[in-house]
């Protein structure tokens, strides 16, 4: 994997092997990838107080992974994907400041898939908004766009979730899940009483939300470790 | 562990479910309860477990003959209690062995290496005839409702309780399984004889071989008929309302 650290405010990174990326972000940036034709990558991402405006383009029978923690970040994304692509994305994003989030699937050509997760933690009463925008052109064939979009109140912060799917095609599945709620107690008392106290079981559940989806490999532990910091 | 239920009435949500229930279980001793569904069993679970929600409004609970109602249920669950639930819960997004690993650290005195906590739960899990990929998949997730059994009792094997409740632990286990996991725990109460057990079931087979010493009946929240092991069979042969009929030599000392 490469790990590149990021401190500029703009990047470009044009995936044209099948090799994987591990970025961490440190300052507010607009992020370029693209993915060449016949490429499969997968990349890592990890960013603290600092937006990102994120631009993905796969090109033809490209696919890319894309697995990322957002801590009291800001995100605009916007996807484009040509035929025969493949995106994965889980996007996890934990905030205990105001964050408005804006994520544009756009799906242009035929045969090609979608799988969206974005998943939130809002963990003051802050506000955390998530508008998930999928877009399937005219006349396209075998599109399948899956988003799946859940956030998590630790508090009584204001959070929403504004899902727009506009599918202007016929061959296409298009589905959406949204799900704003809090943790389970049923689960919190289940854990109690086999001696994990509240704050350690709530953190368990909440690293559950934000990672739970992930598929970290070695960068897992630091994840973890962060997420440790940001809800004790 | 010696308990101790005395008059203890219990309200949920404003409603009465258990009333003037009494009951002593010593030191090494295995009780079960019979009920018809709804009388308040697993809310008697829970009650000793030490659930907020389900307020005690008489009566006590005691340990070793203090009282713990004030007890929070972890306090509970690290003086060895442990409940073995009718429906274990799942959990997404959280592996087991990590689950299992917080509830090690925080209940047992005894400090493991990851790699020795790893090995000691594998050898667990092959006991109980479990496949070890469990450990390391999603809590209970897509699991079938004797795999959550099996990793209930995993856990209890974990932690080493003194006071194990079975709530309805039969339900979900094929006959075989039930056979694994109930010599499992026969193997531990040989091996830790102060432990004492609560069997709740409406079934005798799990009661033929965890060999409760009494069998109590219970209905609209308390202990109606209490006797030995052949108090079970008559529920099981006649049902609730006529064995309760039945006059006998069945009550206990
Ligand atoms: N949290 C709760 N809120 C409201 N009512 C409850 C709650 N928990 C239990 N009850 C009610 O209390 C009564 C007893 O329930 P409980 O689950 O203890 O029965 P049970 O004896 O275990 O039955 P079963 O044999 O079906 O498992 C039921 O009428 C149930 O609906
Ligand atoms: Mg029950």
């Amino acid at each position: 994997m490469n790990k590149i650290c990021i401190e500029t405010s703009e990047f470009d990174l044009k995936i044209t092997s099948n090799e994987d990326y591990f970025l961490e972000i440190k300052k507010a940036l607009t992020l370029k990838v693209s993915v060449c034709k016949n490429v499969q990558s997968k990349i890592i991402f990890l960013s603290k107080d600092s937006s990102i405006d994120l631009d993905i383009e796969l090109l033809e029978f490209a696919s890319l992974d894309i697995q990322g923690l957002g801590i009291n970040t800001t995100l605009t994304c916007n996807t484009k994907e040509n035929e025969n692509s493949n995106l994965k994305s889980v996007i996890s994003i934990a905030s205990y400041k105001d964050s408005c989030n804006k994520i544009n699937i756009n799906m242009a050509s035929s045969n090609s898939n979608c799988n969206f997760f974005l998943n939130g933690v809002n963990l003051e009463n802050n506000k955390l908004y998530f508008t998930v925008n999928g877009i399937i052109n005219k006349n396209l064939e075998n599109v399948l766009l899956e988003e799946n979009t859940c956030i998590i109140n630790r508090k009584d912060g204001d959070s929403k979730i504004i899902p727009n799917l506009l599918v202007d095609s016929d061959s296409t599945v298009a589905n959406h899940s949204a799900f704003i709620g809090k943790l389970d107690d049923e689960v919190i008392r289940y854990l109690n009483s086999r001696g994990i106290e509240d704050r350690e079981a709530k953190k368990i559940l909440l690293r559950a939300v934000l990672l739970g989806k992930m598929d970290l490999g070695e960068a897992q532990e630091e994840f973890r470790n962060l997420l440790n910091l940001i809800i004790d | 562990m010696n308990l101790e239920l005395e008059n203890l009435s219990v309200k949920v949500d404003n409603k009465d479910i258990l009333k003037d229930f009494n009951l002593k279980i010593k030191p090494g001793e295995i009780h079960a309860i019979m009920g018809p569904n709804g009388v308040g069993k697993s809310t008697l679970s829970k009650v000793i477990m030490g659930y907020p929600d389900y307020k005690i409004v008489k009566g006590d609970i005691k340990v070793d003959n203090k009282s713990i109602k004030e007890l929070e249920i972890t306090k509970r669950a690290k003086l060895g209690i442990f409940l073995v639930y009718q429906n274990p819960v799942s959990i997404e997004g959280v592996r087991s062995s990590e689950v299992l690993k917080s509830s090690y650290d925080a209940v047992s005195n005894e400090k493991k290496s990851l790699y020795e906590f790893i090995t000691n739960i594998e050898d667990i899990s092959v006991e109980l005839n479990m496949n070890k990929d469990m450990l390391h998949r999603e809590f209970n997730v897509g699991f079938s409702g004797g795999e959550r059994k099996k990793n209930e009792i995993l856990w209890l094997l974990m932690l080493k309780p003194k006071f194990i409740i079975l709530d309805e632990l039969d339900s979900g286990l094929d006959v075989d399984s039930l056979k694994v996991v109930t010599e499992a725990l026969n193997k531990y109460l040989e091996e830790n004889k102060e432990t004492s057990v609560l069997i709740i079931t409406h079934y005798t087979r799990i009661l033929d071989y965890l060999k409760p010493k009494y069998v109590h009946m219970v209905k609209d929240g308390t202990i109606i008929k209490s006797g030995d092991f052949s108090l079970a069979k008559l529920i099981e042969k006649y049902g609730y309302n006529q064995s309760f009929d039945i006059k006998g030599d069945l009550t206990c000392e």
